[in-house]
């Protein structure tokens, strides 16, 4: 055996070199680059009912065109979007859509909107839609909000939409974007498990902790949470805050105000998740679950409640068992809190946009039209199991017990209401959430969590390239 | 005439691949730093000149800090696991044990599978309430072992590097088979006539023999540790509260989370510049003199 250096060394060095230098970019691209989600057939809707004479304040053309839409495949599927546009090829046999459904659509965004080859409809749910308005992107869509609405050509596309429901759709004084469901956040619970160990329903919040220490003895647990999404368990936070503080407190968190995060009912609800992690209150493994896995623990009565938007019947679908009774319920008021008692959690997202880019800008801005039909909301409400965003659509809707228990909670709201600082600055919601993990986690309390939420706070506050909203106040 | 010759060919040869190699690697890189210096949303081609201010932003964050050690737990604890139980295993079944066959195709059927199902597969795994692991620890009375494995900040790292492990370990047993059954007989024969033990042999002869396959095996580690993000980005998401998040995962969410490409860019470029430095020093602490045979 002689020994000497092997000249080979450099090359290999090289070659990792430059698998190094790309490896991250190359993580990037194979992240965003997930296949469309495959079609399924759309259900047949009624004839078109073409109101003739009618004058929109935009042409639509005669011409063969093709709309393109990419759109966020989530928990409401695609069935219904197809329906509408088979609707819109019933009115104009010339206009048919292009469908791309995605999960991951916010990531290929980016890379559309900066080529200037955006769809013409873009339904997304992170992407950063408010940027892109600020950065002229999209489209204006007053024409469309002046427009007579379909199916109820005597009124206004704005005059039938539900109140609340244009609240984040103005970018500096213009409409730009709308809102794609009508969501109530609640806590769900079966009644059949509850007749069944004779468990009452909570109307206040000392009546749930009781329930909560019945249901922990009866060797389940009360709560489950997604928590790999801790933005779930904010929106129950969000319910326990408006209830202690009123509703000024959401509306001082959403516009920035200093010291927002140090208020009373913040310390109310870190406190509140601490004894329910001390009394054991919570399904241990919640912080690592994901929202399927999570409302499996509870669709198994591994936890008698868990929290979430309604829809969670139609993202479970096939796996509820037959004698599960779903049931939402509101969160039960504090004695002695400033939110008015029955209140929801209301959230109008997430964002339909049209781009200024858009190749068929009004052929867009009539599938818009479309879209936010009574008709066409009505159908949604029965195919998506959702609510209405169309004043009057739920008419006569035949809703599921569980869609059919928010409908009945909105109705009776004093006030529905919502934190929407998440929605206006987007990257706000990824530092709240990592800073609520450490609380759900046991390792803050109120005092780490408003610090790191006043710095996170002053973050947005002080940055100019955002779009500083404020809440109308009266 | 013959060198010019040989000269030109030798251009003709390489001029593709280093147009190919500036194009792919060069260029995208130079323009990666170029965007690093501008706030960018990516919304638009729109893009604000500020310098190196992306760069303090990055040094600034403690995120990020997190994220690099994180990267490194995943280069030394993973990186270091993988190489040591490929390495084992190789010898051990070089040694034409009992069904050495069979335990080379088992130890070897994960690393086919796709990240993306290997992940998948331990989080079913981990699952607190019905994974194998836990069912497993409360099956034979170790309850108190049993843990939120991707839930709890203590437990979530070590899981997910495990994963890591348990994807690749296979790859580098047949890798480091492959180079064991090069080294000539004649050596194990003459060192067991000087009365050496297995695991003399092993250290004395396999290892040092062995030498330039465990030092490419360390920098494919290293790079796959300090690049790594699909395991993370399927199993955690860096949760909880950044406890497994990697540098490429936390650049992911600022640029396509956050809209921030301009920042995600500059922390990008500060991977490659640490995956760069890195090479460079593990090529120097590795050098020693290579034994041929």
């Amino acid at each position: 055996m002689s020994g000497k250096t092997n000249s080979r060394q450099k090359k290999v060095t090289r070659r990792d070199f430059v698998k190094g230098a790309v490896g991250a970019s190359a993580a990037l691209i194979a992240a965003s680059c997930a296949p469309p989600a495959t079609p399924t057939e759309a259900p047949p809707t009624k004839a078109p009912e073409v109101t003739p004479g009618v004058e929109l304040p935009y042409t639509v053309s005669t011409e063969p065109v093709t709309l393109k839409a990419d759109f966020y495949l989530g928990g409401y599927g695609e069935d219904w979007f197809r329906a509408v546009g088979d609707e819109l090829n019933a009115v104009h046999p010339n206009i048919t859509v292009e469908w791309n459904f995605d999960a991951l659509i916010d990531e290929a965004m980016p890379a559309k909107f900066v080529a200037g080859e955006p769809a013409d409809l873009i339904y997304i749910c992170k992407f950063d839609l408010p940027g892109a308005a600020l950065e002229g992107q999209l489209l204006d869509v007053t024409p469309f909000l002046e427009a007579p609405a379909y199916g109820q050509e005597d009124k206004k596309v704005i005059d039938t939409l539900i109140p609340g429901a244009l609240d984040n759709a103005y970018v500096e004084g213009k409409p730009y974007l709308l809102p794609m469901h009508n969501s109530g956040y609640l806590l769900w619970y079966d009644e059949a498990l509850f007749e069944e160990k004779g468990w009452p329903i909570p109307t206040t919040f000392d009546e749930m902790m009781d329930l909560f220490k019945d249901i922990r003895t009866d060797g389940i647990y009360p709560l489950v949470h997604q928590g790999i999404w801790p933005f779930y368990w904010l929106r129950l936070g969000m319910a326990a805050m408006y209830d202690i503080a009123g509703i000024e407190h959401s509306w001082d968190c959403d516009d920035l105000v200093p010291g927002a995060w140090k208020h009373e009912a913040v310390r109310w609800f870190c406190d509140w998740t601490r004894e329910l992690l001390d009394k054991d209150y919570i399904l241990p493994g919640s912080p690592g679950l994901d929202c399927v896995p999570s409302q499996m623990e509870f669709i198994k009565h591994n936890a008698a409640f868990v929290s979430c938007g309604d829809w969670l019947e139609n993202e479970m679908e096939g796996m509820w068992p037959p004698d599960f009774r779903l049931r939402p319920l509101t969160w039960p008021h504090v004695d002695g809190g400033k939110g008015k008692p029955n209140s929801v959690v209301a959230m109008w997202f997430n964002w339909y946009a049209l781009a200024s880019a858009a190749e068929h800008p009004n052929e867009a801005l009539e599938f818009t039209r479309i879209m936010y039909s009574k008709k066409m909301d009505a159908i949604k409400a029965e195919m998506n199991k959702a609510l209405c965003l169309i004043k009057g659509a739920s008419e006569g809707v035949k809703y599921s017990d569980a869609i059919q228990g928010v409908a009945d909670y909105f109705a009776a709201a004093p006030e529905l209401f919502c934190y929407y600082f998440p929605w206006w600055y987007p990257p706000m919601r990824k530092d709240t959430e990592d800073a609520l993990t450490n609380v759900f986690l046991g390792e803050w309390g109120f005092e780490e969590f408003s610090d790191a939420m006043e710095q996170i706070s002053a973050k947005y506050r002080e940055d100019p390239t955002y779009f500083h909203r404020k809440r109308e106040r009266a | 005439m013959y060198k010019r010759n040989e000269w030109k060919l030798a251009a003709l040869f390489l001029v593709v691949p280093i147009l190919v190699y500036a194009l792919i690697v060069v260029y995208p890189s130079l323009r990666a730093f170029y965007i690093s210096l501008f706030r960018w949303r990516g919304v638009s081609a729109y893009k604000e000149y500020v310098g190196l201010w992306q760069y303090e932003q990055v040094f600034g964050d403690p995120v990020f800090w997190v994220a690099l050690r994180n990267n490194f737990a995943f280069m030394f604890l993973g990186g270091s696991g993988t190489l040591i139980l490929g390495l084992f295993l190789a010898i051990v079944l070089s040694r034409k044990v009992p069904g050495s066959r069979i335990y080379r195709i088992i130890f070897f059927l994960p690393y086919p599978l796709s990240l993306v199902c290997i992940a998948v597969l331990w989080m079913f795994m981990y699952n607190p309430s019905y994974g194998a692991i836990n069912s497993i620890l409360n099956a034979v009375g170790l309850s108190s072992l049993a843990h939120v494995w991707l839930g709890e900040k203590a437990t979530a790292l070590p899981a997910v590097i495990a994963v890591m492990m348990w994807g690749a370990f296979g790859f580098y047993m047949v890798f480091f088979l492959g180079g064991i059954q090069r080294i000539p007989q004649d050596c194990y024969d003459a060192a067991k006539v000087d009365g050496a033990s297995e695991i003399q042999l092993a250290m004395h002869v396999t290892l040092p023999l062995l030498w330039e396959y465990v030092k490419t095996a360390s920098v494919f580690l290293a790079i796959r540790g300090l690049n790594e993000f699909v395991i993370v980005q399927v199993m955690t998401f860096g949760m909880p509260a950044h406890a497994t998040e990697v540098v490429s995962t936390y650049l992911y969410r600022q640029a396509f989370w956050n809209s921030k490409f301009g920042l995600g860019t500059a922390m990008a470029v500060c991977l490659f510049l640490v995956t760069f430095i890195f090479i460079i020093l593990s090529q120097r602490l590795l050098r020693r003199e290579v034994v041929e045979y």
